[in-house]
């Protein structure tokens, strides 16, 4: 009987000098800890969403999401002066335990990237997950569809000894797309668009006329332009740091409806700096092309408008194999955008200013 | 034994993983690559001084039939305060050690050298135990999980937390995935546990 009590105290005693040396290590890095994992969320919904937002957070998301997708936690609107972007917070049950990761989504309905925030997969193997070869197949994609491991007939690598930890991401993927579109169908990223499209329309600006600019519209287009180019539809003046330059946004009709590209020319040299097509809805696959930086790079440094035309009609724009109609339509509205910026120079709308 | 000897001892004649085995289970686990090796080994290493430390301190104390429960809960203690200190101080390495570091509470080299070392030996020959069967399991370790990853991934001296990628001496096309793998790691194990006995015995024919 006095053996046990012995034992029993000796026992309870280390056990309770253990506790107390645990909760003080607990408190003591207790703040250290939730600090780590905070900055590490933040970083990565900025990692995501390429910038500093504010990310605002999405209230009552179980009630907007209906019940559905349950791995999605958290959504965080990304809101400058418009609306940049969707940040979602998604937890799922891996193979050894729950991946946690973040998912960011551009207004256009394009991943803009994947972060994992906290996984306990085999090193490794499943842990291999969270490098940049895996995560950053799914930049670029909009397609749920195509979202899926390529052993499930989709167009995701798996990680090579890892497939339940890569399904598993991908599955996450997957929600955080139907939860953007869900919540951009109930209207929620209208409230905070400066003007219908408004943010895409920035965006897009900056990516052909690289530089801090403001845009300023040039007034009475029509009357001013001496030359014809009727696919010109808006042009603006950019001003700032950096050297002027113009943007131009012009509508041709394509092959199977209408093309809307934006044109950046930098002002000292009359070199298109950009192009980008904003609208389209040519033929999947042969059409769509014109819009891949493969055949619009070709513009990029081009001065002379006569050179901006398709090889088939004596320019040095290679066309889109099976698609020239599409990549003509192109052309034509690049040259007028050039030809515009060139009439608008003469009459000394683009004075350089600071 | 004194402290230079317990760590020699470690180190070469009593080395936990080539001459003890003990520990096989997070040595295979974890050796995918050089730096996972090292983070392990290190993190055991703590452990292993301190609980070293505090059984031998208090072996005269521990009733020899509870021996067991109490070590476990010394030694719990000690890899909980390394868990909580990494999560907060190193948050990546953290992170890619993952379940293996509560893991080590289990790893056979801490209770055994509190059970056959510490429990019999002063203060600070079991520190010396301790310091020595921790390095010298790091270094079976960072042995083992180079191999592999050269093997493996046909690349060396990859370190995510400092953001190297490493440098590729196979080309990727060559690589042997198995070597990554639990099969590999038998393997690469085996092969080398049979290695250090050749050099040992050559070592102890040249002596004798």
């Amino acid at each position: 009987m006095r053996e046990i009590v012995r034992y029993g105290t000796v026992l309870g005693l280390i056990c309770a000098i253990s506790a107390l040396v645990l909760s003080a290590t607990y408190n003591l890095t207790r703040a250290r800890v939730e600090e780590a994992q905070a900055q590490a969320f933040q970083e990565a919904l900025a990692q995501v969403l390429l910038g500093e937002h504010e990310f605002i957070p999405v209230e009552n998301l179980v009630d907007k999401l209906g019940g559905r997708f349950n791995s999605v936690k958290e959504a965080y609107i990304a809101a400058g002066p418009q609306f940049n972007g969707l940040a979602v917070r998604v937890s799922q049950r891996g193979y050894a335990g729950q991946i946690e990761a973040v998912v960011g989504i551009l207004p256009s309905g394009e991943i803009s990237g994947v972060r994992i925030i906290q996984q306990s997969e085999t090193p490794g193997l499943g842990g291999e997950i969270v490098r940049e070869r895996f995560l950053g197949q799914f930049v670029g994609a909009s397609d749920i569809d195509s979202l899926q491991v390529k052993q499930d007939g989709g167009s995701i690598d798996a990680v090579t000894g890892a497939t339940i930890s890569s399904r598993v991401v991908v599955a996450e993927v997957r929600d955080a797309l139907q939860v953007f579109r869900l919540l951009r169908d109930q209207g929620l990223f209208d409230e905070l668009s400066a003007s219908p499209g408004g943010s895409e329309r920035y965006s897009v600006f900056a990516e052909v006329l690289p530089g801090q600019y403001e845009f300023e519209a040039i007034e009475n287009l029509s009357e001013r332009l001496t030359e014809s180019v009727k696919s010109v539809k808006e042009a603006f003046v950019a001003v700032g740091h950096g050297p002027v330059g113009l943007v131009v946004k012009a509508g041709v009709d394509g092959y199977a409806g209408p093309i809307e590209v934006v044109v950046g020319i930098a002002a000292p040299t009359g070199e298109i700096s950009g192009v980008r097509v904003v609208s389209q809805s040519e033929t999947p696959g042969f059409g769509t092309e014109v819009a891949e930086a493969e055949f619009l790079d070709q513009f990029v440094g081009l001065s002379n408008a006569e050179s901006v035309r398709v090889k088939q009609d004596g320019g040095v724009i290679d066309a889109v194999t099976r698609a020239t109609v599409s990549s003509r339509a192109v052309a034509t509205a690049v040259r007028d955008a050039l030809l515009a910026f060139e009439s608008l120079r003469d009459q000394g709308l683009l004075a350089v200013s600071e | 034994m004194n402290f230079r000897k317990a760590l020699a001892n470690g180190l070469l004649a009593e080395n936990p993983t080539f001459r003890l085995v003990l520990g096989m289970c997070p040595t295979l686990a974890v050796t995918t690559s050089m730096m996972n090796g090292i983070g392990m080994g290190l993190a055991a290493t703590f452990v292993l001084v301190g609980s070293n430390a505090i059984v031998s301190l208090v072996r005269s104390f521990i009733p020899h039939k509870i021996r067991i429960p109490c070590y476990i809960v010394i030694i719990a203690t000690f890899v909980t305060v390394v868990d909580l200190v990494m999560a907060g101080f190193t948050p990546a390495l953290h992170e890619t050690l993952g379940i293996f570091i509560p893991l080590i509470v289990v790893n056979c080299i801490i209770l055994a050298r509190a059970e056959s070392f510490a429990s019999k030996n002063s203060l600070l020959s079991s520190i010396g135990d301790g310091l020595g069967m921790g390095i010298g399991f790091t270094c079976a370790l960072t042995m083992l999980g180079s191999i592999r990853e050269l093997l493996g991934t046909g690349v060396v001296l990859a370190a995510p937390d400092f953001n190297f990628a490493g440098l590729r001496v196979i080309p990727e096309a060559f690589k042997a995935l198995v070597v990554i793998m639990a099969p590999g790691g038998f393997i690469v194990l085996g092969l080398l546990l049979g290695f250090i006995n050749w050099l040992t015995r050559k070592a102890s024919a040249h002596s004798s």
